[in-house]
Formats: C-alpha cells, structure tokens, sequence
C-alpha cells in the first residue's frame, strides 16, 4: 500500500480534521486525497456528494504511477495562499516529462473531469505542435499516415492557405 | 499511447487552442487528426473569432456550405495581404457600416462591392502609382459610394449621403463622400491637370465634398498620408495633413509587423466617432447628413441657466483656411429647453423665445470676437418644451 505523503499547508477550518478520500488505481494501489484536493475533479467531486466517498473509490482507467501524480497535482492547487508565478513555474515542472506521460495525464484529466489539469496539458500538445509542417509533426508524434495519394492531394489543397 | 488516442474532447481542446493555420496543417497529418480538425464548431469559432461572421458567408456576402469552406475562401481571396490586417481592415468596415446600416441605411446602401485586385491593379498603372497596403485591403472590401440620380434632389443638389459627412454655414455646404476607383482615376487626372502636379506625383484624390468642388482629400501613395486641400490649392497646390505623422508606419512592407496608413486610421478614427455620438446624423430641411460638429464632450460644450440649455461646438474648415494666414473655424451653437422647462422671475414656463444674442470667441483664452445680434442672423428662435 502507498499512499501520497500529506500536504503540508492547513486546512481551511483548523478545528476540523481533514477529510481524507480513499482512491484505487487500476492496478490496486490505494491513493489518499483531501477531500478539498478531490473537489479539483469534477467526477470525484459528484461521487463525494452521492455519498460514495466511504470505500476507496475504484478508477479502473487509471493506472497507480499516473494517479500518483494526479494526487500531487490537486493537492498542489488545493493548497491556500500560493502566488500565481510559483503554481505555474510549479506546473511548468510538472508536465516537463515524456510525451506518452503528458498523454496519459490528458487521459486521466479526461476522466476525472480536471479541467485545470487538462487545459495545462492541452496547452503543452498544442506547444508540440504549433509551427510544424504535417510531416514535423509526423516525425514528432510517431504518427504513419495512411492517406491515399488523392487524399493527400485533396487534404493539401483544401489547406493550403495554411501553408502560406 | 499516440496523439490521436487523447479522446475527441482534448483534441478538440488542443485544436481550439493552435489557431486556424495550425489546424489547416494538423488536417494533413492523417485521417484520424483530418477528421478532428474539419470539425464544424472549430471553424464556426475561427470564423466568429477572427472575422465575425456568424454564418458562412464568403467576402462578397454570399453563403458557402460550410464554416471550413468560408474561412478557407476568404484566406484564399486575402492572400496577398498580411492576414492581420485584413482583419483590421474588416473590424474598421464592420463598424462604419455597421453604424450606417442601423443609423443611415441610405447611405450605407451607397456603399459599392469590394473592388478586384484587377481593379486595383488597373488604377496603379493608370496613375502610375502603388496603393499602400491598408488602402489596397480598404477598397478590396468597398469600391467607394455610388450614387444614383435620386440621391441628387432639389434639396439636396449635392447629395447628403456622404459617408464622411460635413457640415454647412451661410448656405455654404460640405458633404464629403468616398471615390471609387473609377473616380479616383477620373479626379486625379483632372486636379493633376488643373493643378499642374507633376505627371510622376504620388497624390490621387480619395475622398470630395460632392456639393462643393472645393474640399480635396488626397491620398500621397508614397508615403501613406492624407491631405486635404486649403483655399490655396487652386493656385499653389497647398494641402494639410489630416492624420498624426508618428501614426504612419511601414505601408508597403508586407513584412513588417504592423502597418497603417493614414487612410485606415482616418476611417478607424471616423468610425469610433460615429458609434461614440461625438458626431451624429442631423437633419436639415428634412434632410438627413452626418454632422462634423462635435456633440460630446469635450469638443462640445453644454452649460444650462435658468432652464435653457445651450450647447456649443466648432469645426475646422481647411477648405477655406490658409496655412499661412489663417485658419477658419465655424461653429454651432444649439438651444433647447431641458424638459422641466425653464425658469422666468421664478415662475416655471415651459417656453422661451431667443430675443438677443452676444458671442464672446476666445481662442487659448484671448478674445478674439465678439458677435452681437438679434435672435439669430435675423430669425428669433422659439423653443418649447417637447410635451410628452
């Protein structure tokens, strides 16, 4: 069992103790999450109010080594009193891994319905992308193209004010 | 894990976020991404972003099936120009015409069809010049005003549908409209003429008073500014700049980041006054023109004693100033009762008769007029509080 270390800041009301919400990963590693943090998404966020919250709550689409970094990353935005320019160098550290990582992370973003999290991904794809030619981004992404020689001529022309 | 497993959603978002020229190239990468990237609610957004439209409509007006096909119509028909100031020029037209259609939908019907390049192409080697490139995008989306033999009444002997107005004093009126190309042709050839401006002179005329022949604009193709002629032009050619010169900048680079002209800031300016009300439509003798007299602060002024409410504003006259010698102004001074009526020995009375009148005309606080008359210029005015 492995669970993510707490967070250090403070809870927002002192008196209470902080609400923990139990996570299983598809491969059955068990995650708690503040509830404040959990509320970041927006599929936990309805299970939390339906009361489904008691057990760990299964997420068969996500794997323990990116639902490990899915905690840190509503933690981190959960926390109080942290400055606009320290979240997004903080961000800006946090997609800085391997394209197929940043992928899953759209996945999990996807589904746990983390729009913070997922606007901050789409935003690194698009950087990807942006200014390459169709074959650069080809090469980039590993993508094979199976258009025909007329659709790759029908494609090029539809778009070639692109080009220009 | 490959790019187009993300799922539909993120894509979309992905997409959303590169712009349409990215999307354009993302299209020819394969079948899968083509298919996210051809989607209708993308270029629906390009097209509401970017151009305003709200319906796939080319840039004649005309409807295209799709939003994709309208966007890739109107980059292909802009081609030639720097895109972002394509989308500058329209934003300028959009407005003007916008405030026409809803404000004087007679004059906005005078606006013509975009011109061709052909068309462009034909002035500039006819008065062999080279349009700057915000005037060339301009004439691209309209030709000018056209008028036709309606326009021209009893009334109105010069027509009133001038897009860039006047305004008239002592039976001397000043409507100024818009050229065509065709026109911009006939009038350059007849003032070069007439004027005797160098055959090689970069100068063609853009804009007239079509009541008067004596209010010039002239565009300097060479270096993008507008002047209008003052009373001297007859006899020495003398014109005044119309725009800031700082303001001008890189009009024939097409590779330059921004470039503006004085005929596009001089109509972005026009246009801001209009949808401001710091000039408006006034009626004259049941005829409808755009008035160059200010009617907002602070070009005009209001003061109210007493219940009647006096607001005053002045506009330059270049056609009739002389850059050595002077520089005529005219001015309108406007009465009305405010609607609770006015005052008279503190008895409330809901009219007033204009009986005297004394102008006192400063100009940087000298004095340099006084005007002292009956009523005015020998009619007494009577005002009466509008009874709703």
């Amino acid at each position: 069992m492995s669970s993510s270390p707490p967070p250090s800041s403070a809870a927002a009301s002192p008196s209470c103790p902080k609400k923990m919400i139990a996570l299983r990963s598809s491969d059955g590693e068990t995650f708690e999450i503040e509830e404040a943090a959990a509320l970041q998404s927006k599929t936990l966020e309805n299970m939390i109010d339906e009361d489904c919250a008691g057990t760990p709550i299964p997420l068969p689409n996500v794997t323990g080594k990116i639902l490990a970094k899915v905690v840190e990353f509503c933690s981190k935005h959960a926390e109080p009193g942290v400055d606009d320019e320290s979240l997004r160098a903080w961000d800006a550290e946090f997609v800085n891994v391997e394209q197929a990582t940043v992928f899953d992370y759209i996945l999990a973003a996807n589904f746990l319905e983390i729009p913070t999290l997922l606007n901050l991904t789409c935003n690194v794809v698009a950087d990807m992308i942006r200014g390459k030619t169709p074959d650069e981004i080809r090469k980039f992404f590993n993508i094979k193209s199976i258009f025909s020689p007329e659709e790759e001529e029908e494609v090029r022309r539809e778009n070639h004010w692109a080009f220009e | 894990m490959e790019l187009e497993s993300v799922g539909d959603l993120a894509l979309n978002l992905i997409l959303t976020k590169l712009g349409p020229e990215n999307v354009g190239r993302v299209a020819c990468v394969n079948r899968k991404l083509r298919l996210s990237a051809d989607e209708e609610a993308l270029w629906s957004r390009f097209c509401s972003e970017e151009l305003h439209l709200s319906a796939p409509l080319d840039p004649r007006g005309d409807p295209l099936p799709s939003f994709k096909a309208a966007y890739k119509k109107w980059r292909e028909d802009f081609r030639m120009y720097p895109w972002p100031l394509v989308k500058r020029v329209k934003r300028c037209w959009d407005r003007l015409q916008g405030w026409l259609l809803t404000n004087f939908p007679d004059a906005a019907a005078t606006l013509r069809e975009g011109a061709s390049e052909a068309d462009i192409q034909e002035l500039e080697s006819v008065l062999r010049v080279k349009l700057p490139l915000p005037t060339r995008i301009l004439y691209r989306f309209h030709d000018g005003q056209d008028f036709d033999e309606s326009d021209f009444t009893e009334n109105t002997p010069g027509g009133s549908l001038g897009i860039i107005g006047g305004y008239s004093f002592y039976g001397y009126v000043v409507n100024v409209n818009l050229l065509p190309l065709s026109k911009v042709i006939m009038e350059t050839n007849h003032v070069v003429q007439h004027l005797g401006f160098s055959s090689r002179s970069n100068y063609i005329v853009v804009a007239a008073s079509s009541t008067s022949g004596e209010k010039l604009f002239f565009l300097n193709c060479r270096d993008g500014q507008l002047h209008v002629g003052t009373r001297n032009l007859p006899f020495d050619g003398e014109m005044m700049p119309c725009v800031p010169k700082s303001l001008i900048s890189s009009v024939h680079d097409r590779n330059a980041d921004l470039q503006q002209d004085a005929m596009l800031l001089w109509l972005e300016e026009h246009g801001r006054r209009l949808q401001s009300g710091m000039i408006k439509l006034r009626e004259d003798g049941g005829v409808r023109s755009i008035c160059l007299f200010p009617e907002e602060p602070p070009l005009c002024s209001t003061a109210i004693t007493n219940g009647v409410r006096i607001r005053s504003s002045a506009v330059f006259v270049p056609e009739h100033s002389d850059l050595q010698n002077e520089y005529l102004f005219a001015y309108s001074i406007r009465m009305s009762l405010i609607p609770e009526g006015c005052m008279a020995n503190e008895m409330p009375c809901n009219f007033c008769q204009l009986y005297r009148r004394h102008w006192i005309i400063r100009a940087n606080d000298a004095v340099v007029a006084h005007v002292n008359g009956d009523g005015a210029i020998g009619k007494s005015l009577f005002m009466r509080v509008a009874l709703i």
